[in-house]
């Protein structure tokens, strides 16, 4: 699955990994720069992702009169 | 008696007066006073509604009374006219419902002892609704303000949702029948929602009384799919609010409870990568006072291994010192060189002099 086909609750979770990453014990500042940047993309992804969803509401046409 | 009267037997008469009622009335809502309530075989019901001036005769089944009824209670009957040929005239019961504070208020009270007796209202009976629902129901009434609440804030909060919105009266006698229709129309579809979402805005007890209803409390309770009941304002508690899954205290509450707020997820993947940046700063901090304290360390110990090497070469020095012969010299003592036998010439330094001298006379001490 490429980044994009990723959903939001899967971005948001690699986003807490990554973060979680920076607080733990695995953290080097030789990969920090690239995790850096590889978040801050998610991050704006996210951001995008979110704002253009949009709901598609549907209202019934059919009616609850008693029949 | 005229010719042109019409002459009837009595069941065409009953058949001619039910058409008439069927065309002009074919039903109507009669608001009064219960009286001479009786069940029968506990399922037929008879009572009557009466006013400061009239009184008229009910008919229905227990499955019609979809509130509990007292005598003295005031009421809201929707049925239908009709003159039996067995039992003279009366109203077929369709559904009824308490009006006035009073009466409502003791509906509701006799009705939720009922129901909470079968558990319906258990909190082991509560599910929890979907974290992030993609296909919700909704049922309301999209002229109420409590829909556009709800269909306001949903639609600021959340987005990528099917939401597919039953529009049902959500007040008056044939208010519940229709939330009913709706219920188990999203039920039994072949593609449910996963969440179902009962809202009405604020109202006095009347207004709000389609929601005591027993015939919609048990729909909500036998739903299988979650329900989410937002109906009146915060001191507002009605039975289906009771039943449901989880109630909301309006609907504006109903769509916060239901979705998360996408602006507070931007800011707080903002924020994650924001504190990105003091982690970072606080290792390369780390490591630089680990640095720091490496290269302080050592010039602490070359500074001590100079000293030491200045102590030893001090000492060795001082040492070397000791060794010169001047400094026997200068203590009084003096440097024979030569052959020390009698006759010979030798050489004597002292501190001040260099002296040649005979020896004259050597002697065994």
């Amino acid at each position: 699955m490429s980044e994009k086909d990723k959903t939001i609750e899967e971005k948001m979770n690699m986003l807490r990994e990554t973060a979680a990453w920076f607080e733990g014990d695995d953290f080097s500042l030789t990969m920090a720069s690239e995790k850096f940047e590889a978040a801050a993309k998610l991050a704006s992804e996210i951001e995008h992702d979110l704002e253009k969803m949009e709901n598609q509401i549907t209202l019934l046409k059919r009616s609850f009169e008693e029949a | 008696m005229e010719t042109t009267d019409l002459r009837l037997g009595v069941s065409d008469f009953v058949a001619v007066i039910n058409q008439t009622f069927d065309y002009a009335v074919p039903s109507a809502v009669i608001i009064g006073e219960v009286s001479g309530l009786s069940i029968r075989q506990g399922k037929w019901v008879r009572f009557k509604l009466k006013d400061d001036a009239s009184s008229v005769d009910f008919f229905g089944s227990i499955y019609q009374m979809n509130t509990p009824l007292e005598d003295g209670m005031m009421v809201a009957v929707l049925g239908k006219p009709k003159l039996s040929d067995k039992w003279g005239f009366s109203v077929s019961m369709q559904s009824v419902q308490a009006v006035g504070e009073g009466s409502i208020k003791r509906s509701f009270e006799l009705l939720q002892k009922k129901l909470e007796a079968e558990g319906l209202f258990d909190v082991s009976r509560k599910r929890a609704l979907p974290d992030l629902p993609t296909h919700i129901g909704v049922i309301s009434s999209t002229e109420a303000a409590g829909y556009a609440d709800f269909m306001k804030i949903l639609q600021a909060r959340w987005g990528g949702m099917n939401v597919e919105v039953a529009r049902t009266l959500v007040q008056g006698v044939r208010a519940p029948g229709q939330i009913i229709r709706a219920i188990e129309y999203f039920n039994s579809s072949g593609n449910p929602p996963e969440v179902l979402v009962l809202v009405r805005g604020g109202g006095d007890a009347d207004d709000l009384a389609a929601f005591n209803d027993e015939a919609l409390v048990r729909a909500l309770a036998a739903s299988r799919i979650p329900t989410l009941v937002g109906v009146g304002h915060e001191i507002d508690t009605t039975l289906a609010d009771l039943v449901a899954d989880v109630r909301a205290a309006t609907p504006t509450n109903a769509a916060q409870l239901l979705v998360p707020d996408k602006r507070e997820i931007i800011e707080r993947s903002r924020t994650m990568v924001k504190m990105m940046i003091p982690s970072i700063q606080a290792r390369v901090n780390e490591y630089s006072r680990e640095k720091d304290d490496l290269v302080s360390g050592s010039e602490v110990l070359i500074n001590e291994r100079l000293l030491a090497f200045k102590q030893e070469l001090e000492t060795t020095v001082r040492l070397l010192g000791e060794y010169n012969p001047m400094k026997v010299l200068a203590r009084g003592y003096a440097l024979v060189r030569g052959e020390v036998q009698v006759g010979k010439a030798i050489e004597v330094e002292t501190k001040t002099t260099i002296i040649q001298a005979e020896v004259t006379d050597v002697r065994k001490r």
